[in-house]
């Protein structure tokens, strides 16, 4: 079901992925026989309502959890993951939690300033380095966020719903950035979202998850030019086009339990 | 929307395009721009703001003990005046011996409160690190904490006489389980998020604990060292009036000594240092743990 261009270097494997939760008392499918492939430097929105089991892909992809069945292969890349909320440790300042980074991914201690300011100056915090992490405002401190999952120069970058609890100018602002350093950094990004607008958005391509069992239902690719923007028409028509899909599904879906 | 415009389409798209154009500057002002930062430093406004309060409850405090003396409610050689006791204070200060007792019993909370620290500290990593410890031990920690430590006393004794070591043996009893409580209830409330985050950044193991967990658990461990210091400060002036040692002057000897001797003034003098002493380090506990919380942008607690 995977349409990757012909002759694309693949950067992320998964085949038939799935995760249980299981106790004493009940069995949950959180995800069911999930594939999906992803082409080095494409950008990739995973979309659905919750309880789909996008997060769940999402953590099984960065290492966080096993699958119960199937397999994850990042082909050697290095991982690098974005949550809702930016989680800076709040005992660091910016500039601590970069280097703190840079220490786990063993640059030698040399290097850090550079490093720090080098990527400081990419997410437009050029002179944030010494506030503390409750200082910034949500926007900034998803920056830093950023900053530091660049800093161990990760080839995937995993984004789980990371502008959803920001208002919608820091959102707009947000999404060009991230296209901005995607295209300059020929990252590979699998970003999860239940806004359809936002994944009509940024990704080259969108993948449709649905719930109870979660699982990959569709695909569609998104062939718009960039930069793009959220008020775009040609988004708009695509995002229209996404929610119909994504209502057709949950038609068969309800049938299919009927 | 468009007839909300009071300007004509093309020069909105000017100022639209001036503005993206200008975007890094307008940045940090967009609608959730952080908040602004609370003034710091010492002011003498400040400083008056937060002392009144406690000297006009001092003096409240005062007054009403003068109101006592002046009814003649008691013979004043059994509560004597403000004044006097006062008096005995300033005098303290040129005798040699109340120094003496002053050294003794704050080198003892030191050394007592030290043990407790690396011992609380030990046995909180070690209870959080380890599942069958936890279920071993977690609950005797909480049980020692609400035992008096005043009624470890006779056993102390017994175990080493009346030495410096029944005194310290009891004080590590009483301060120990705070630190280790808070240490564990520190630990456990990492938030798991901080923990995932770290995990993806690549901490494992020690570098995860050294780098992650202990740093997020600091303001918890404060807040239990501060209440350590407590049960410390309390142990200790128990441990004093009980165990006597010949020869080693304390507060707590002098305690005893002014009672035997009726000097009431003396006595209320020596309350009053060790009310002060124990108020002062309490400060300094909060004080502590005010900057820690202030660093990672929590409020200040009063425990």
């Amino acid at each position: 079901m995977t349409t990757l261009a012909p002759g694309a270097t693949v950067a992320l494997s998964v085949r038939d992925a799935s995760k249980v939760f299981a106790d004493s008392t009940a069995r949950t499918v959180a995800l069911s026989e999930a594939q999906l492939e992803v082409a080095q430097g494409e950008f990739v929105c995973l979309l659905g309502r919750s309880g789909c089991g996008k997060s769940t892909l999402l953590a099984m992809i960065a290492g966080l959890s096993k699958p119960s069945a199937g397999t994850i292969d990042t082909h050697g890349h290095r991982v690098g993951m974005m949550f809702q909320d930016a989680n800076l440790f709040p005992w660091l300042t910016v500039r601590g939690n970069i280097e703190m980074a840079l220490r786990l991914s063993g640059v030698p201690k040399a290097k850090w300033p550079g490093r720090v300011a080098e990527l400081l100056e990419m997410v437009q915090l050029p002179h944030a380095g010494d506030k503390r992490p409750h200082q910034l405002s949500g926007g900034m401190r998803q920056r830093v966020a950023l900053a530091r999952a660049l800093a161990q120069e990760c080839r995937i970058l995993l984004m789980d719903e990371p502008f959803g609890a920001l208002d919608a100018l820091t959102r707009d602002a947000l999404h060009e950035e991230i296209e901005r350093v995607w295209q300059e950094r020929e990252l590979t990004i699998v970003f999860v979202t239940h806004n359809v607008r936002e994944a009509a958005r940024l990704g080259d391509r969108v993948v449709v998850m649905s719930p109870s069992p979660g699982r990959i239902v569709d695909e569609v690719v998104i062939d718009l030019p960039r930069p793009r923007r959220m008020e775009d028409s040609a988004v708009a028509h695509q995002s229209g086009r996404l929610h119909e899909l994504m209502d057709l599904h949950d038609t068969v879906a309800g049938r299919q339990e009927a | 929307m468009t007839t909300s415009l009071t300007r004509p389409a093309d020069e909105l798209d000017t100022a639209v395009a001036a503005l993206r154009s200008d975007r890094l500057d307008t940045r940090p002002v967009r609608s959730d721009a952080p908040a602004p930062e609370e003034p710091r430093g010492i002011t003498p406004r400040r400083v008056w703001a937060r002392l009144w309060p406690a000297l006009l409850a001092t003096g409240l405090v005062v007054g009403l003990w003068q109101v006592v003396f002046l009814s003649g409610w008691k013979p004043d050689y059994v509560l004597p005046s403000p004044g006097e006791v006062g008096g005995q204070l300033v005098a303290f200060l040129g005798e040699p011996k109340f120094w003496q007792a002053l050294g003794n019993t704050l080198v003892r909370a030191l050394i007592g409160f030290t043990l407790a620290l690396v011992i609380g500290t030990t046995v909180g990593i070690a209870v959080s690190a380890s599942r069958v410890l936890r279920s071993a031990i977690g609950s005797m920690l909480t049980g020692l904490q609400t035992m008096p430590s005043i009624a470890w006393f006779p056993f102390a004794i017994l175990l080493f006489g009346l030495t410096e070591n029944a005194i310290t043996f009891v004080v590590v009893l009483g301060a120990a389980p705070s630190i280790a409580n808070g240490l564990i209830s520190g630990i456990d409330e990492v938030p798991p998020p901080l923990l995932r985050t770290a995990t993806v950044l690549g901490a494992r193991g020690f570098t995860l604990y050294r780098h992650v967990v202990l740093p997020a658990a600091l303001p918890t461990y404060v807040a239990g060292l501060k209440q350590g210091w407590a049960f410390a400060w309390r142990s200790l002036m128990a441990g004093e009036l009980l165990v006597i040692i010949a020869s080693k002057p304390s507060l707590g000897v002098q305690l005893q000594f002014y009672r035997e001797f009726a000097n009431a003034p003396a006595l209320l003098a020596t309350m009053i240092v060790v009310l002060v002493l124990g108020m002062v380090c309490d400060a300094l506990f909060s004080k502590l743990s005010d900057v820690v919380r202030r660093n990672r942008g929590l409020g200040a607690i009063r425990l």
